[in-house]
């Protein structure tokens, strides 16, 4: 009996196997629904998420590496594209502000464009986009809304060449603005001047502002120079050691006025 | 022998991991190649008869706990599919490719018919669409897929990259 049981189970335990994996199967669909078998789906599917986040890493890094270069190409587009409207937006606010300064000045100024600068840093020069043409003459001053910023050195008939504050060749008749003290500027190093000819006893402070003096014929009186930052005085010199800061900042400006004359334009009544 | 389970287990995590991760990128006209399918029948093919449906079950079983679907209906599927596919003729030296691929695509399409018989009353589309749309292009693709991945397992093997 024994024996053919035996038989049986080599015989026919394939079906017999097939048909409990088939029974099992359904059994399993059946407990499909239950809160265990929830339970365990939910678990096992945690974990394959955590598996397939792995899985996942290196096309990803792939993909993140093409869309860093492609954004890093976009960034550097953006970026040209701001800088050239920040550009816009910069120049167009020093146009307003010259352009309400020209306003603002009794004389008769022209506005032009810085082209080109000296590679020496002790010339202080700069190439101007007028000339001749427009009504540009040598010695005529150079301004802006801070006050003085040079002269006109040389005129062709399209461009010119001007010479700031800051060259060492440069010297313009200067006063202190609150006791008149006369004296002579000429450049020091970097926006720093100083104004020889002062003698000792001349009232001059830190802080106090510096001016044309107007004894000459390229500058009119009272245009702003710059800022006394420093007073030296040694009794065995005649002079005052005056240091002064310019009002402008020559490492930025683009535009100027040309001081075309110094007379003050008379007004049309009309009549 | 329990060292030989831990691999199978291990293999199928990794293959239905596999499977779901590059699910987009083997995608063709929406059909996916059933790469499970694939393991099983070839770890059947060199077990015995008797031992295929426990392996089709247990493969089926952790697809369907892992996939999220319903309990039990890749493990019948898989269970009986392990077993028809050792129904051919066994011994490596009796399977030609060609059978070889034969057997993957009657089992994918064996494999299909099983589970549609289970979704068709759920969809919208008769089990006849199913078959048709789904059952056999995605049967034929598990197939090429099969065959490609023995083929490159046999060329691995001709040029030492595998003992």
């Amino acid at each position: 009996m024994k024996r053919k049981e035996s038989t049986f189970w080599h015989q026919k335990r394939e079906f017999v196997i097939l048909g409990s994996m088939v029974l099992l199967s359904f059994m399993c669909m059946q407990l499909d629904q239950t809160k265990y078998a929830t339970l365990l789906k939910m678990k096992a599917q945690h974990v394959a998420g955590i598996l397939n986040e792995g899985f996942t890493y290196l096309p990803r890094l792939i993909k993140i590496k093409k869309q860093n270069k492609k954004l890093l190409e976009q960034v550097g587009h953006l970026e040209l594209e701001r800088m050239t409207y920040q550009e816009a937006l910069f120049e167009n606010k020093r146009m307003q502000e010259l352009l309400d300064f020209k306003k603002s000045t009794p004389y008769l100024c022209v506005a032009a464009e810085i082209v080109g600068r000296s590679s020496h840093s002790t010339h202080g020069l700069i190439y101007l986009n007028i000339g001749s043409q427009q009504g540009c003459r040598k010695n005529q001053a150079l301004i802006n809304d801070k006050g003085l910023v040079g002269k006109i050195l040389s005129v062709t008939p399209s461009t010119a060449v001007g010479q700031l504050i800051v060259d060492q060749n440069y010297r313009v008749s200067a006063k202190i603005q609150r006791s008149s003290a006369h004296g002579i500027v000429r450049w020091l190093y970097g926006s720093r001047c100083i104004l020889e000819g002062v003698s000792l006893r001349n009232d001059v402070r830190p802080g106090d502002d510096v001016v044309t003096s107007g004894f000459s014929d390229i500058y009119p009186p009272g245009l702003p120079v710059g800022k006394v930052v420093e007073v030296k005085e040694t009794p065995a010199k005649l002079f005052k050691k005056i240091t002064l800061r310019t009002n402008v900042n020559f490492d930025c400006i683009e535009e100027v006025l040309v001081l075309q004359s110094m007379r003050i334009p008379e007004k049309n009544d009309g009549s | 022998m329990v060292r030989e389970i831990l691999k199978f287990f291990i293999f199928v995590v990794i293959i239905l991991i596999f499977q779901m991760t590059l699910s987009s990128h083997l995608k063709i006209l929406g059909l996916f190649p059933d790469l499970l399918l694939i393991f099983l029948i070839t770890v059947s093919l060199n077990q015995s008869r008797h031992l295929s449906p426990v392996i089709g079950f247990t493969g089926g079983l952790i697809q369907d706990v892992l996939i999220g679907g319903t309990l039990g209906v890749f493990a019948l599927s898989k269970s009986i599919v392990c077993y028809v596919s050792c129904l051919f003729p066994t011994g490596k030296h009796e399977r030609s490719r060609p059978l070889l691929f034969m057997i993957f695509f009657l089992m994918a399409l064996l494999e299909n018919m099983v589970i549609n018989s289970f979704l068709a009353h759920e969809s919208v589309s008769g089990y006849g669409t199913l078959f048709l749309r789904y059952g056999l292009p995605s049967s034929a693709y598990t197939a090429m897929t099969g065959i490609g991945i023995v083929l490159f397992l046999d060329w691995m093997k001709n040029h030492h990259f595998l003992r």
